[in-house]
């Protein structure tokens, strides 16, 4: 009885804010204070967003309603937790702003938002939204784009915790392979990729009315797509509200990008971070980094250590060393004990969650503090955050893809980061308090060798599936499409001309039947081709667990200290005419019952990779789904036929005719097709030095070109299977174009022999 | 490294740059792309976009990337890179005073000058360290505690940068102390200033220790001043490698390499205690009663060997023993960790710091 009265008392007063508030100048019943006693039941009732006036709401209002004692979304009432949680809510930088991000809201379409880490600007800011937009009353939804998975879920997670219901169903999120929604959502977190999938069904997204774009300042390519589209959109669509989301403080391109569109700035909870450069430049900046941590480790006082390098081999590399020495330091220097996690992209989550464990306590009661030391790729540098942190080294470089158009290469190459990246670096170090940041280089060389801004991904990627995905987006004209930044016309006339070649655009650059079933799937053209034209050649099934494989990271492992065994092992599985058909013995050794009755030893004991291939049947499973979907047959050739492993081979042609290099004469160099490069089989091939032509799935560029995951191919195929890219005319003079002549006038002679019997 | 370096023989195609694809204008691609209204030369993107003047040059040309093959730091060069190993600084110099910057020449020309001193020294002497002791203002001594804070930090920057290269490093630690009186992050300064300063800040260190030596000071502020040398020292200790003091809780973090070295050393000497004990103090009178160049060395001498005596029995030898003997300077680097263990059973053997010090021979 008595929360109940206690419960009618708040809403009243709650509403009677809102009605001083509200009241002038608006004229709407709910918030009319002639009308107040239409009210006085409603407040009573379960729903307390009642009277809420959707885009005139206030903080005011919204945070009465969140006191509740009844969820204001789901009528049901309120856990203890929840109260918990609310109040460290209410703690949180953006908290104080949320009227002035009402205001800006309500009066703007589009709204740049700029929030430093820690404002809590992910979690917060969709609720607010929600509170105003209320999406269930339209059946319409918020949505709120992630660049990572693992984040839009794990944000989804805390979001729910934070609103008290259940994740899936006010609260839920949608990343590739996996729907985590239902019919009640109202708030979902997807990847980027992912709303853009849906663009492509929905070109106006009437399903959203307010879209966020969350950690636009890392521009990944789905992003940079998002925004062309959305400024767009937003013109089509007038009741569409969009917000970017940015953590760098210069946003005044966003702005000026979204015709000057207002910003909305909330300070994080950042401490000063001193930063220290190095008199001369490093000799060896990974050695360096080991001796910083080292060093800080034993003088500097409590606080945890994050230190950048650029990739998986390097990071464990280092947690190895630093372990060891760390052992020494304890044991001869009384230093306090120190714990190493690695951390990068491809670990598995479980062991990614280890970071989040605090440091160790000293090693008897009153020594010395303990400490953890973190060895990142460039993920912690935006995306994760990790309290704790108060020491970051940063030895100033990262692994980036870049792409080169015209040799067509796309590679993860370790490069210099820029200037931004390496202020948000340093800003790690000051989350909890205030931290020091090492850079394991000069004052001079951070002025002079870094760039201002990273390259956003869209300048640094193939292109192609972008085009078609543009494309079926309905883009017709691709130069004036407006990016945020504009790729290079090579990257995009190499687009093109690939599917153009792959027959995904004709001759007049309008998308053809295979170019629209082509971009119903989730992967590169040429592989998407390769599992569409499959039925061709009487081998999907195999051809759609090789384009899994090919979808997936490696599946062979090669530990440093067991390489032989590891070959050995590997040659079990190999097929003389490449590694394509390694990989599917693999595959069908994988699956064998043998093998399932214990996938994890079996993987373990032959030397792969358990959760690779787990990844590769889960992307099979998908792709089987898409494939069934548009009605594309899944057939075999029998095992015991002649022509089994010729047939994949010639379906590998089908999707890969542009990735081809012929021997140069006897000797161990090749050379790719029409771009004319010298490059070397991959030592990791199972290959023979014996086949002129091969097709391969990667360029791989380091001191000396490579070719990784080759597969031999007969030449008459290229010119029967691809006679539009092995046009002999098109050839400049040379080796492949007479080789190539040579093995036509063979193909005509056998077929005028066959025609005179 | 230059011309002893390892070569790394690469083919490069007869076209690296595809421009047999880039120079063709009847491609497919060129042509949709002059059929949507792009021309040669422009950019793509939005015409007239609000946001054009943000544009890179990644927006007209695929990005350049030097390829990295190595562990080379930001800014580091390789020897053949660098101007000086290959007499184009004399070059660079004259093209400089031809283009009028004269006074820039000559300052670049005596920094040079003086990290050549430096590593001659260093090579045949090893070096003296010093630990701040503030500054003598009139009959006090002032610390700037403010600055002291700084200036521990930069060198704890600057360590992790010591290489196989003394001279480098030799540069390196020019700057540093440069940026110790100055207060400031490593900087070019002319080399005059921080000379100065730096005798006057050894007399201020000698006056101060006798001071110290009378009882004079409040207790106070020696020992906070001790406090702050002891931090110094730590420091110093690793970048010079000159005191194997392995028991500063700082040691480890010393290049690997060098620690390996000192950890052979201690296994002999855990086998010969007694002995070593021995030597230590004979190495500690010689020390003292080595007739030195310069006056406050004993000063500091003795200052490093307190703490370290006290604060662990076991410590190394004192400086000047392996001071004088300090020509063994083994160049740093970080090597694989798992050769580390054959390296020291190796070194317990062969180092003949090691063995003379077991057979209790007396360097000079």
């Amino acid at each position: 009885m008595a929360t109940k009265r206690e419960h009618t008392e708040e809403s009243t007063s709650a509403t009677k804010r809102v009605k001083m508030e509200n009241g002038n100048g608006k004229l709407d019943s709910a918030n009319n204070p002639y009308l107040a006693h239409w009210n006085d039941d409603k407040t009573a009732s379960a729903d307390a967003l009642a009277d809420f006036r959707r885009h005139a709401t206030t903080a005011e209002q919204a945070s009465a309603a969140e006191d509740g004692p009844l969820n204001p979304f789901t009528g049901r009432s309120l856990s203890n937790r929840y109260m918990g949680i609310l109040k460290k809510r209410r703690e949180l930088p953006v908290h104080k702003q949320r009227d002035e991000f009402l205001k800006l809201y309500q009066e703007n379409q589009i709204l740049v938002f700029v929030g430093e880490t820690g404002s809590g600007k992910t979690t917060q800011i969709p609720q607010f939204v929600l509170f105003d937009d209320m999406p269930h009353k339209s059946a319409q939804m918020v949505a709120c784009t992630q660049p990572r998975r693992v984040a839009a879920m794990s944000v989804a997670q805390r979001v729910a915790e934070e609103m008290d219901v259940e994740l899936g169903e006010e609260v839920g999120y949608s990343i590739r392979f996996e729907d985590k929604t239902g019919p009640n959502t109202m708030l979902k977190y997807m990847t980027d990729g992912m709303l853009l999938r849906e663009a492509m069904h929905d070109n106006n997204l009437t399903r959203y009315s307010t879209i966020i774009l969350d950690e636009a300042h890392e521009r990944t390519l789905a992003t940079d797509i998002l925004m062309g589209l959305l400024k767009e959109v937003v013109l089509r669509r007038k009741d569409l509200k969009l917000i970017i989301m940015s953590a760098t403080l210069d946003a005044t391109k966003f702005q000026k990008y979204f015709h000057n569109a207002p910003l909305l700035a909330v300070p994080g909870r950042t401490h000063p971070v001193e930063i220290f450069y190095t008199p001369a430049p490093e000799r060896d900046y990974v050695e360096a980094a080991l001796r910083t941590v080292l060093q800080i480790h034993a003088t500097e006082d409590e606080g945890d250590i994050l230190l950048f390098l650029t990739g998986e081999e390097e990071i464990e590399d280092a947690c190895r060393k630093i372990n060891l020495e760390a052992q020494d330091l304890i044991r001869e220097g009384g230093a306090g004990p120190l714990v190493v996690y690695p951390l990068y992209g491809t670990l598995p989550p479980a062991q990614q969650q280890k970071i989040f464990s605090p440091a160790p306590p000293p090693t008897q009661p009153g020594g010395r503090p303990g400490r953890k030391c973190i060895v990142s790729t460039n993920i912690a540098e935006t995306s994760l955050t990790i309290d704790g942190i108060v020491y970051v080294v940063d030895p100033g470089f990262s692994k980036q893809k870049v792409y080169n158009p015209r040799i067509r290469v796309e590679s993860l190459l370790v490069s210099p980061i820029s200037k931004a990246s390496a202020q948000q670096r340093a800003g790690r170090a000051g989350r909890t308090r205030p931290g020091k940041c090492f850079r394991l280089y000069t004052e001079e060389a951070f002025k002079k060798e870094l760039i201002e801004q990273t390259y956003p991904e869209v300048l640094r990627s193939n292109l192609a599936s972008t085009v078609l995905e543009l494309k079926k987006l309905g883009v017709e004209d691709l130069v004036h499409f407006d990016l945020m930044d504009p790729p290079a016309p090579e990257t995009l006339m190499r687009a093109l001309e690939e599917l153009n070649y792959l027959a995904c655009l004709d001759d007049e650059g309008e998308l053809t039947t295979l170019g629209s079933l082509a971009s119903q799937f989730p992967l590169d053209p040429a592989l998407a081709v390769m599992l569409i034209v499959s039925p061709e050649f009487y081998c999907s099934n195999e051809i759609l667990s090789l384009t899994a494989l090919l979808s997936v990271p490696q599946i062979f492992v090669r530990p440093a200290n067991n390489r032989k065994r590891a070959d050995e092992m590997k040659d079990l599985f190999a097929h003389p005419d490449g590694d394509h058909l390694t990989m599917l013995n693999v595959y069908h050794a994988f699956k064998s019952e043998e093998a399932q009755a214990n996938p994890k030893q079996w993987c373990h004991d032959h030397f792969l990779s358990y959760r690779a291939l787990q990844q590769a049947d889960n992307v099979r499973m998908q792709l089987k789904r898409i494939m069934e979907r548009e009605e594309l047959e899944l057939m075999s050739t029998p095992f015991d036929n002649k022509k089994y492993y010729e047939n994949i081979r010639r379906a590998l042609v089908a999707g890969f005719f542009m990735q081809v290099a012929k021997r140069e004469g006897n000797g161990k160099t090749y050379t790719t097709v029409k771009d004319d490069q010298s490059v070397l089989l991959h030592p990791s091939t199972v290959l023979g030095q014996d086949s002129e032509w091969v097709v391969y799935n990667e360029f791989v560029l380091t001191t000396k070109n490579y070719i990784r995951t080759v597969t031999s191919v007969k030449p008459e195929w290229l010119l029967d299977i691809a006679p539009n890219y092995y046009d002999i005319q098109s050839f400049k003079k040379g080796e492949i174009k007479t080789a190539l002549q040579r093995v036509a006038t063979k193909v005509q002679r056998k077929e005028a022999e066959k025609g005179k019997r | 490294m230059g011309l002893a370096a390892p070569k790394n023989r690469s083919r490069i195609s007869n076209d690296p740059q595809n421009t047999t694809w880039a120079n063709n204008t009847s491609r497919f691609g060129h042509r949709i792309l002059t059929q949507q209204g792009w021309t040669p030369g422009s950019s793509l993107g939005a015409a007239d976009a609000a946001h054009a003047a943000h544009y890179t040059a990644a927006s007209h040309s695929h990005i350049r990337v030097l390829l990295k093959d190595d562990n080379l730091g930001l800014g580091a060069k390789r020897g053949s890179e660098r101007a000086e190993n290959f007499g184009l600084a004399g070059f660079a110099s004259i093209l400089g005073r031809l283009n009028g910057n004269t006074e820039e020449v000559k300052k670049e020309e005596e920094r040079q000058e003086k990290i050549q001193q430096r590593a001659y020294v260093y090579h045949k002497y090893g070096f003296m360290n010093f630990v701040s002791g503030g500054f003598l203002v009139g009959d006090k001594i002032e610390k700037g505690i403010k600055r002291e804070d700084v200036e521990v930090k930069t060198e704890v920057k600057s360590e992790p940068e010591s290489s196989n290269n003394e001279v480098r490093e030799k540069k390196s630690k020019k700057r540093k102390r440069a940026s110790d009186e100055e207060g400031v992050k490593a900087e070019e300064q002319s080399a005059e200033q921080p000379k100065l300063k730096r005798k006057r800040k050894s007399l201020n260190l000698r006056e101060e220790a006798a001071k110290e030596d009378a009882g004079s000071e409040s207790t106070s502020k020696s020992r906070k001043e001790k406090k702050d040398k002891k931090e110094k020292k730590d420091k110093k200790s690793k970048v010079s490698s000159e005191t194997p003091a392995t028991d500063t809780p700082t040691s480890a973090s010393e290049p690997l390499s060098d620690k390996a070295r000192r950890k052979a050393e201690k296994r002999v000497r855990k086998e010969e205690k007694k002995l070593k004990k021995a030597l230590k103090k004979a190495a500690k009178e010689a020390g003292k009663s080595n007739p030195t160049t310069e006056g406050p060395s004993s000063e500091s001498e003795d200052e490093e060997e307190s703490p370290s005596a006290s604060s662990a029995p076991s410590t190394g030898i004192s400086t000047p023993a392996s001071g004088a003997s300090g020509l063994t300077f083994t160049p740093r680097g970080m090597h694989a960790v798992r050769q580390r263990y054959i390296r020291q059973k190796k070194l317990a053997s062969m180092d003949p710091q090691a063995l003379k010090e077991i057979f209790m021979i007396k360097t000079p």
